[in-house]
């Protein structure tokens, strides 16, 4: 037995077992003591066991009523919404690898005075290798194409997270040391800056306001991701299941189960990271190089901001009704609805808080991220399958929510096909 | 028993990050542990957690309504790690906790 065979034993082990084997020795070159770096390895394990049992789960109780609703009636919202295309990722090499080439080339740019953030926030990288797995999926398993796409997504993002610092920081009242590097938003932050701001020179327009406190207390109950995903389910069971009454009211229950449990299964596998996240904070927060630069965090410590629950719940109600009724979108929103605040967040300080405007510009935003998630659904497909996702013959599978991720993907993948056309490989 | 509801905007990422950093310091500062609770919770469903809670700790900005008059400390010291000794000192004094 070589070291080879060894080697090739190690990796056709389940993700899980094999994440627990690389986050154990990821955790001790962290600094970790031994034990404490096994229950960081081990709760990863179980977090994304979780997740994509989770996933699974929901697919395939899902999928029945997506499929036989657009059969049955011709309404072309034929795509599975999924959060699957997402948890995949996990379960790839990326979580671990993503960790020393972030660090690595974010110091580099800081040194050579590219950028003034420096980019802590661990958990967020997956947004940077959501794409680079999906990249080596696209390219049939290009790990250059893949590492390419990481670093040149990582670049861009530590840009704009320099640019919208300033104007975050004033209207959400933060300190000046910090600057958002979570992608949906740095992508949310554009829009806001260009988008938000053409909306804000339309007359009459920014004066209509509406109030954040009266608006949250009116939609009450139905402000609520997990309440807004049961009815869309609730809707699409009913189409598609009818008249089977038990799996319509029982699919419902197990996609609002999934859109409420999935977090607390996020929450487990990111135990499993924070003892890395500290070692690479304090490292960073105690030197003496990182004076006077941005640290880049998430950005989700703007929920709890009146005008930004207000102007989600307004985006999540427009979202949904647009992508029911524009016949070019062939995929529901359901379980992305819990991350919509990323995508909406970044646009209020760019609209003088009017958080009317900013639902409406985060809507159009959603609308165009929808027709690309379901251009992109064929590779989101072959990623979860080839991840271990569960995916049934003939669907198709996206996950909308994020805009920015489809958009890229699309553009990668059209990149990819022109190299592969020029070089005739 | 004392009860801390540790919140954020998802309910995973920074609740679970400053958990572990309270529970972390709290050992290095040599406070008991084995009587704190601390409950992760998701800003919008904060109040089905909020009874009976001794502090609530959230990078984010609470409203009152939320927080239904438990005390609040908010910081983002746990993300950036600049200050984040004196926010535990801050936690431990309202909790009136002894070394």
């Amino acid at each position: 037995m070589t070291i080879w065979d060894i080697l090739a034993a190690v990796f056709s082990l389940p993700s899980y077992v094999l994440m627990l084997i690389v986050l154990w020795i990821i955790g001790m070159i962290a600094g970790l003591k031994p034990s404490r770096a096994f229950r960081c390895g081990l709760l990863y394990a179980i977090g994304l066991w979780g997740l994509l049992t989770i996933s699974n789960l929901l697919g395939s109780n899902f999928a029945p009523a997506v499929v036989n609703m657009s059969q049955k009636w011709a309404v072309g919202k034929y795509i599975v919404d999924t959060p699957g295309v997402w948890t995949v990722i996990f379960a790839t090499l990326w979580p671990a690898l993503s960790i020393p080439i972030q660090l690595g080339v974010n110091f580099i740019l800081l040194y050579i005075g590219f950028t003034k953030t420096f980019n802590i926030d661990v958990f967020n990288f997956q947004f940077y290798y959501f794409l680079a797995v999906y990249a080596y999926v696209l390219s049939g398993g290009n790990w250059i194409y893949s590492i390419i796409v990481y670093i040149v997504t990582e670049i861009i993002i530590l840009k704009i997270a320099d640019f919208t610092a300033p104007a975050i920081q004033k209207h959400f009242g933060l300190p000046e040391n910090v600057s958002f590097t979570q992608f949906a938003s740095a992508c949310c932050a554009v829009v806001g800056a260009t988008l938000g701001k053409l909306f804000m020179k339309i007359p009459k327009l920014k004066d209509i306001k509406a109030d954040p406190r009266s608006l949250k207390e009116r939609f009450g109950l139905f402000g609520d991701p997990v309440v807004i995903g049961l009815i869309v389910a609730l809707v699409i069971s009913a189409i598609g299941l009818w008249p089977d009454w038990i799996s319509i009211l029982s699919t419902s229950v197990i996609v609002a189960a999934c859109i409420y449990i999935l977090p607390k299964m996020v929450a487990i596998l990111i135990e499993g990271l924070v003892g890395i996240c500290n070692a690479v904070r304090d490292k960073v927060s105690k030197s003496k190089r990182f004076k006077g630069i941005y640290i880049g965090i998430d950005s989700y410590i703007t929920a709890g901001y009146e005008d930004v629950i207000s102007a989600v719940v307004l985006t999540m109600v427009f979202t949904e009704i647009a992508c029911a009724l524009i016949p070019t979108i062939h995929a529901l929103p359901v379980t992305g609805l819990p991350f919509f605040i990323g995508d909406t967040n970044f646009i209020l300080p760019y609209v003088g808080g009017n958080i009317l405007i900013a639902a409406i510009v985060a809507t159009i935003w959603e609308i165009i991220g929808a027709h690309f998630a379901s251009w992109v659904a064929p590779i989101y497909t072959q990623g979860m399958a080839m991840y271990g996702g569960a995916v049934e013959p003939g669907v198709l599978y996206t996950w909308v929510v994020c805009p920015g991720w489809h958009i890229a993907l699309w553009i990668w993948n059209l990149l990819w096909q022109f190299i592969t056309h020029l070089f005739g490989a | 028993m004392k009860k801390i509801v540790v919140v954020c905007g998802a309910g995973f990422a920074t609740s679970s990050l400053i958990a572990d950093n309270i529970l972390e310091l709290f050992e290095k500062k040599g406070v008991s542990t084995s009587d704190i609770k601390i409950i992760k919770a998701r800003i919008d469903n904060l109040q089905d957690y909020v009874e009976n809670a001794d502090l609530i700790v959230s990078a984010n900005p609470i409203p009152e309504s939320l927080s239904k008059g438990v005390p609040v400390i908010r910081s983002l010291a746990f993300m950036t790690g600049v200050g984040l000794d004196e926010v535990v000192e801050e936690i431990i004094k309202k909790l009136n906790l002894k070394p």
